[in-house]
């Protein structure tokens, strides 16, 4: 149990987090204004509207002006989060939005993970503290919203490894199952590559060696949350699966790329990051970054 | 790139302020949520138990289409993937329609009458069909074989153009 309360709430360097917060919101705008929510809620007729739990008590879409007000919010809690005004309530309002946004796209009746992910690893960030980006010294204040998040990517994997195994046993690896997978295509249909279907259906072979490949890799990503060295490479392993996923289903998975790769980098060792996300201690004009020790518990408050 | 990195003297000297209570138990409880719902498969989106691709796939499966009828008789598929956005995902609601209260298969039958009405077809019947499929491996390529598609729930017109049950 000590173990396990040291890995999640050990120290990360300040400067990690400020750039995995400028990453989680930059991401989250472009997600909200780029989706393709105002359509979904102009097209879904009431027969075919599902809402999720939350928001049971509609009956229908929300009219699509709800939709693009939700959009514009998210702009100007962005641009308030990145100009430090009031940037923990900004955070909230952008995660608010997205919640929102994304809930519409599941309300058709089938569960999406499209934005799960990204949805759950941010909600620690709605109580982390706001870090300074020129703060390298880590400190435990400021690691737990990583290895949370970390934590929860790992589990997101671990379980879509564990209940292929539960619903389906061996025969997921030892059946034609991926190739069966692929042959049937996407539903409904969607444009795929074709050419990469062929390839991976012709022979038995193939199908079986991604299939256990698969399985192995979802239940070993629990290292995610305790190997930090790992991560990258688990990353690309994973960004692969979801490229071919999408190459192969159509499914999109931008944003758990998106977030694994925010995640799996150490980011507080690369000075290009400087370039994109101001520290709130710079003193415009001079050119300089500053620094104050007690930053990151006076902004906690 | 990694100019800049933290020597190992700064990183031993990590700040060890101590985290607020409230922290540790807000972490510990997300996470513990997460794992029951993986655990038990619970589904209360967003939280979910990342059942994905979870089933495995056989040669066999079951499925469920629209088709809509016109004044002469003739049916003409959804085909749901090639309406707007709102419609993609039919088949969901379409899957549960059987054992659904009057009023929702209403309400299916009519946003798929919408539907088909808005890409310019003419709807005088909806029929929701139980559709049974096989995959054949025929030569080098797959072959999707499909059975007599059974009938689930008809919704005639009624006299105002609209469809009901």
């Amino acid at each position: 149990m000590k173990r396990l309360d040291a890995l999640l709430f050990g120290p990360e360097a300040p400067r990690r987090l400020a750039i995995v917060h400028a990453g989680l919101v930059a991401a989250l705008c472009v997600r909200v204004v780029a989706g393709p929510y105002r359509e979904i809620a102009a097209t879904t007729p009431d027969g075919l509207f599902r809402p999720p739990w939350f928001l049971a008590f509609l009956d229908s879409m929300p009219p699509v002006g709800v939709v693009m007000a939700a959009q514009v919010v998210a702009v100007v809690a962005t641009v308030a989060w990145f100009a430090r005004r009031c940037p923990r309530a900004a955070f909230v309002t952008l995660w608010c939005c997205y919640l929102f946004v994304a809930a519409i796209r599941d309300a058709r009746g089938k569960i999406l993970h499209n934005d799960v992910l990204a949805l759950l690893v941010t909600i620690p960030f709605l109580a982390a503290p706001i870090a300074d980006l020129a703060d390298r010294r880590p400190s435990t204040r400021t690691g737990w919203p990583l290895r949370a998040g970390c934590s929860i990517i790992a589990l997101a994997y671990f379980f879509a490894g564990y209940h292929k195994v539960v619903r389906s046993g061996l025969e997921w690896i030892t059946s034609d199952n991926v190739r069966h997978a692929i042959a049937w295509g996407p539903k409904p249909a969607v444009g795929r590559w074709e050419g990469l279907a062929d390839l991976v259906t012709a022979h038995w072979l193939p199908g079986r060696i991604m299939a256990a490949g698969t399985i192995a890799f979802e239940l070993g990503f629990l290292a995610f949350a305790f190997v930090p060295r790992l991560r990258p490479v688990l990353a690309a392993v994973a960004t692969t699966l979801h490229i071919a996923t999408t190459l192969l289903f159509g499914l999109d998975y931008a944003m758990w790329i998106v977030v694994l790769w925010l995640f799996a980098l150490p980011w507080e060792r690369y000075a290009f990051v400087d370039r994109f996300v101001r520290s709130p201690n710079a003193r415009v004009g001079d050119g300089t970054v500053g620094f104050r020790a007690d930053h990151v518990g006076a902004l906690e408050e | 790139m990694t100019d800049r990195l933290p020597s190992d003297a700064t990183l031993a000297a990590a700040v060890d302020a101590p985290l607020a209570p409230s922290t540790r138990t807000f972490v510990r409880t997300l996470l513990v949520v997460i794992i029951v719902f993986g655990v038990a498969g619970f589904e209360a989106w967003p939280l979910t138990s990342f059942r994905l691709f979870s089933t495995s796939r056989g040669t066999v499966r079951t499925s469920y289409e629209a088709v809509t009828v016109d004044a002469a008789g003739r049916e003409t598929p959804f085909e749901q993937s090639t309406l707007a956005f709102g419609y993609r995902l039919a088949e969901w609601p379409m899957s549960e329609i059987a054992g659904a209260s009057e009023a929702r298969q209403r309400a299916l039958c009519e946003a798929i009458a919408v539907g088909a009405r808005d890409a310019g077809r003419e709807v005088v019947e909806v029929r929701v069909e139980k559709v049974r499929e096989r995959l054949v491996r025929r030569g080098n390529d797959w072959e999707i074989v499909r059975a007599e598609p059974e009938l689930v729930v008809g919704c005639p017109a009624d006299e105002r153009g609209g469809v009901g049950v």
